[in-house]
């Protein structure tokens, strides 16, 4: 049950307003094996935000991925493999390194469309929150994002979890469309988790104090799967995230420096 | 007689094993120190064999299993420090990859083709 009011977005826009384009922002796409969608990611984001620096993290492709760079983009090319935590970790090294203010993920297989990694960031500036998440079920009444009912099933488990786990309702933990301000950007730089990074940091910025919005975003449908295989692997994904989530919390949630 | 000889082979090779690899630079002291006292034990036992009976009349096992037991929860112990060295490197390795792929597009050869090449 969403509660918190600040998720509407301002409209009016007043001098003193901060927006994505007078702070600094870097877009992290972390891309393993995209060769196909990585330039068309890239250059969107370009038109959407042209104030926005872009990262792309190739995590060790074995594909043409790095070729399909566009020079807009940094390209940071991990030299094997690190996985996907190790590869959006990458980006917000350079994000703390650099300075920026303002991080915001965005999937580089075109789930994501930049006009809701925008508004993502606009929400970050305006409720001054430490990380806010893009749902696609933050508002009840959207239907435009349809799931198999395996899935759905999976995402309320989750979403149940963390409700015990936080005392809060976070209906979407597995998006991987967020921004986060330099505080967060700081903690990742210094610890990220490398299995289930998503729900994981959802978990552990709650236990560390930070605070983490949602809004409503609209995503693209990808290919659902719906074969046998993929509904196992959804089981295993959702047993294995709540045991990580259990385990997270008995660990410390980034060390005090 | 066999016993003895046994006895004073596992030890004597455990401990010649912690000396060769301490020599070799192959491995920490404090891993030696692993295979040290692992291999003491044998060699004592081997002059002393009625020492494993003293023990266990000392420590009051009236099941020669617990002894097992006693055995394997050693053997997890190492284990579990085995995996938390490999654990901490892992984070170090990473960290390193993640930081030489960072200079890298600093010095502008990220793009460079011949790194194209995956071995």
């Amino acid at each position: 049950m969403p509660e918190d009011s600040t998720a509407s977005p301002v409209t009016e826009s007043s001098p003193s307003r901060r927006t994505p384009e007078s702070v600094r922002v870097l877009a992290i796409v972390p891309a393993y094996n995209e060769a196909g969608s990585i330039s068309q990611v890239v250059r969107d984001l370009k038109h959407h935000m042209p104030n926005c620096d872009i990262v792309v993290v190739d995590d060790g492709s074995t594909d043409a991925t790095s070729r399909e760079v566009p020079p807009e983009a940094v390209l940071i090319r991990l030299p094997f493999n690190l996985g996907i935590g190790g590869a959006m970790q990458t980006g917000y090294r350079y994000a703390q390194l650099h300075r920026y203010d303002v991080a915001v993920q965005v999937d580089a297989d075109g789930q994501h469309p930049p006009d809701q990694a925008r508004r993502v960031v606009q929400e970050l500036l305006d409720s001054g929150a430490d990380l806010v998440i893009g749902s696609r079920f933050y508002d009840p009444d959207q239907k435009d994002y349809h799931q198999t009912a395996s899935r759905m099933l999976g995402i309320r488990v989750l979403r149940g979890l963390l409700k015990i786990l936080t005392g809060k309702t976070y209906t979407d933990c597995t998006s991987g469309l967020r921004a986060a301000n330099h505080r967060v950007i700081k903690a990742y730089a210094s610890w990220y988790p490398d299995d289930y990074p998503e729900p994981e940091v959802v978990l552990l910025l709650h236990r560390a104090g930070f605070r983490v919005h949602e809004i409503q975003v609209h995503m693209k449908q990808r290919a659902a799967g719906v074969s046998s295989i993929s509904m196992w692997r959804g089981v295993f994904y959702v047993i294995k995230v709540s045991v990580s989530l259990l385990l997270d919390t008995i660990r410390q949630p980034w060390p005090k420096e | 007689m066999i016993r003895t000889i046994v006895l004073l082979f596992l030890g004597g090779w455990l401990l010649l094993m912690a000396i060769r690899s301490l020599r070799a630079m192959r491995l920490k002291e404090r891993y030696a120190l692993i295979f040290f006292f692992t291999g003491l034990p044998f060699v004592v036992l081997a002059y002393w064999p009625d020492g494993i009976v003293f023990l266990v009349e000392k420590l009051e096992i009236e099941k020669p299993t617990l002894l097992v037991l006693g055995l394997a929860s050693f053997l997890i112990l190492m284990l579990s420090k085995l995996l938390a060295v490999i654990s901490v490197q892992e984070r170090k390795i990473t960290a390193l990859t993640q930081m030489v792929a960072i200079l890298m597009e600093k010095q502008g050869i990220n793009r460079i083709p011949e790194h194209d090449q995956k071995p």
